[in-house]
């Protein structure tokens, strides 16, 4: 098959991400694979969408790292592709990195995968979802009994009420973004700086208040879905656990979390049976959420990262299994001679 | 009926009036009418949707500014019946842009009828829009940040129209003719400074001007025989007609090639739940479709003479009523253009 990944910018992938291990085993099946930055697409006057890309000259790689030193050096191959000639589009680049320097960046590849796939070709996570899930509001809309409590507002004497309700202890963040920026753990003696806190967020756009969940001070469990169901492959889940390390509140690694093998229990199988629908409704084929409790605290649909790690604690190759389920719904859309509806075949 | 208009603060003078001539002709029929910025929302903590809004008076219709700041509430948006979605999301802070469409989306969960159609205007949020519809009434198009690729463009089509592929109002528009060649690197870098470009091939018939066409549920927008339309002309060198960049307003003249592109146009439109759009046309080409906050329905009305603003306000009125026949379980892309 044919497959591009859409990622921030070639240049500054790295080879602990996810995509690069995604698009290494590609590769490594013998598939014809290229990576494109968000900013190199194009709209042709014979209305094809085209994008410079890149790939590597090699069949075989065993280490991410001789794989991006090639993709990224002088032995890279470059080349302008027509996207509409692809068997399937990946947008895996993260908009939450360009939503302050490159604001035309964070919404590129949604707008390119949606003329693509009405060309035909399968684009993945599905970019009308995508777009439904630009900020945080998307957590919104998913039942009430995964998600903590939550106040979104600009209104400053809202959210110190809200501070108040909960005992003063709430976790402050903005709407847009991710990776652990803006992100503020208000104790009942943070009182007084309450009001810098909230500036702090509100500069940037609406501000998200949740209620603080005591299990989070253990970390949190990050668990992959693909087509809607939690990833498994040879009876072992995709999964790990980030641990808080200190006293920053944030699990994320970039903020100095540790990483432990993850035991997924009923209760965090449950967390994603609840779940399903919406992301089968909204065509979301690899989605990453992170789970404390029974609560999930954020779901990540845009380039969920962490595979590499789940690989490494389980033992099983998990980047094999998501190239399985690629080349079955390209093999679905043959049958189909590319008339098949998106939405519908990026979870099946 | 209990209705909401999200209007930003800064509009232009010719949006922001029409969005005024609808919440004060709804406020004038009776109807509970209330305007909030794209700010104001409050998701709170009950799963509630709130929204801190300033009502519009009834009686005869009063400006803008004569609204008291003293006068605002907080205003359940659950409970709502409709919601405008009248801000330009090209206009304001990039987080703004998303907000009255992520909160538009959540409201339409709850019942209220959102228009347009939230998830349509998600996809309208930058002028690939526009490749959407059939190819016949496009002028040809190249998007691209790529400098050789858009100056071979310009060479094969001896004069071409370069513009941000996002924001709106004719800001950084250039014309580039076949002698604007020493300053074509400018020009792109002046566009790409903000993202992709869009490069089209440029209309002589553009030199006269253009004519806005509204559709509402998905047609042309009729009211006693006549369509609520109106040309403008270009005034001196300035080759953008926006009003704001110095066109003249005059009578249009709506002929079968523009009705046939507006054919030709609205299968897309029912699709995406587009319930008022403003179309602008050259000849038999569609420069631009205005989904976001569509301005110049108070020209139209001055030029032929008829009340358009009551005619959308009827339309109004009428989907609030088959919604309460359904009780509030009906599709909202479907009843954005019922």
């Amino acid at each position: 098959m044919k497959i591009a990944f859409v990622v921030n910018d070639i240049l500054t992938e790295e080879a602990g991400y996810t995509t690069c291990r995604l698009a290494m085993a590609a590769v490594n099946r013998g598939h014809e694979v290229w990576l494109t930055s968000v900013g190199d697409l194009a709209y042709d006057p014979d209305d094809s969408i085209r994008a410079r890309a890149r790939t590597v000259p090699k069949k075989k790689y065993s280490t991410t790292e001789s794989f991006l030193k090639d993709l990224k050096g002088k032995n890279a191959v470059s080349e302008r592709i027509t996207v509409d000639e692809l068997d399937v589009m990946l947008l895996r680049n993260d908009p939450a990195q360009d939503y302050i320097g490159r604001p035309w960046a964070a919404t590129a590849a949604i707008v390119f995968g949606r003329v693509a796939l009405r060309h035909g070709v399968i684009v993945l996570n599905d970019p009308n979802g995508l777009s439904k899930a630009t900020n945080k509001m998307y957590f919104q809309t998913f039942p009430e009994e995964v998600r903590p409590k939550t106040l979104i507002t600009r209104d400053r004497d809202e959210i110190k009420g809200f501070a108040r309700e909960q005992g003063g202890t709430i976790v402050l963040k903005p709407l847009s973004g991710s990776g652990g920026t803006g992100v503020f753990l208000v104790r009942p003696d943070d009182i007084p700086n309450l009001n810098q806190m909230i500036d702090a967020v509100s500069r940037d756009g609406y501000v998200i208040a949740q209620e603080y969940l005591q299990a989070a001070v253990e970390g949190d469990m990050r668990l992959f879905v693909m087509n809607g169901q939690p990833l498994r492959y040879k009876g072992k889940y995709a999964a790990f656990r980030r641990v808080r390390t200190g006293g920053d509140m944030r699990s994320n690694i970039h903020a100095g979390g540790k990483l432990r093998e993850a035991e997924v229990d009923a209760t965090a199988l449950r967390v994603a049976e609840v779940v399903r629908p919406k992301l089968v409704q909204d065509g979301m084929f690899l989605v990453g959420l992170d789970i404390v409790g029974d609560k999930l605290m954020e779901i990540n649909v845009f380039s969920p990262g962490g595979l590499g790690s789940a690989q490494k604690f389980e033992g099983v190759n998990f980047s094999r299994s998501v190239i399985d389920a690629l080349e079955r719904k390209v093999q679905y859309m043959q049958f189909y001679r590319r008339n098949f509806d998106n939405v519908e075949l990026a979870v099946l | 009926m209990k209705l909401a208009v999200v209007a930003n603060v800064l509009q232009s003078e010719e949006a922001g009036q029409t969005t005024h001539r609808l919440a004060a002709e709804c406020a004038r029929r009776g109807h509970d009418v209330w305007v909030l910025s794209p700010g104001a929302f409050t998701y709170n903590a009950d799963d509630r949707l709130l929204g801190r809004a300033r009502p519009v008076p009834a009686g005869p219709r009063r400006p803008a500014a004569s609204l008291d700041d003293r006068d605002v509430k907080w205003v359940t948006v659950d409970e709502l019946d409709l919601m405008l979605l009248r801000n330009n999301p090209s206009v304001q802070h990039a987080w703004a842009q998303t907000a009255a469409i992520s909160f538009g989306r959540l409201a339409m969960r709850r019942g209220v009828i959102v228009l347009n159609d939230p998830n349509g205007l998600a996809k309208a949020a930058n002028k690939l829009y526009l490749q959407t519809f059939p190819e016949e009434v496009r002028p040809r198009t190249l998007i691209s940040r790529d400098d050789a690729r858009l100056k071979r463009f310009a060479r094969d089509e001896a004069t071409i129209v370069i513009k941000p592929l996002s924001g709106s109002g004719g800001q950084s528009v250039f014309v580039v003719r076949p002698n604007d060649q020493p300053n074509l690197d400018e020009m792109i870098r002046a566009v790409s400074r903000d993202g992709y470009v869009i490069a089209q091939e440029y209309l002589p018939k553009a030199a006269e001007g253009d004519t806005r066409l509204f559709l509402m549920n998905g047609a042309p927008l009729r009211c006693k025989g006549r369509y609520a339309a109106f040309r403008r002309v270009r005034t001196g060198g300035d080759l953008r007609s926006n009003v704001h960049a110095g066109g003249r307003i005059r009578r249009a003249v709506v002929d079968d090639a523009m009705l046939g592109l507006a054919e030709m146009v609205r299968p897309r439109l029912v699709e995406d739940g587009m319930f008022l759009v403003g179309l602008d046309i050259v000849g038999d080409k569609l420069m631009e479709v205005n989904v976001f906050s569509p301005g110049g329905l108070g020209n139209a009305q001055r030029l032929e003479k008829v009340d358009f603003v009551g005619a959308v306000a009827d339309a109004l009125e009428r989907k609030v009523e088959y919604m309460s026949y359904y009780r509030r379980n009906f599709e909202n892309v479907e009843m954005a253009t019922l």
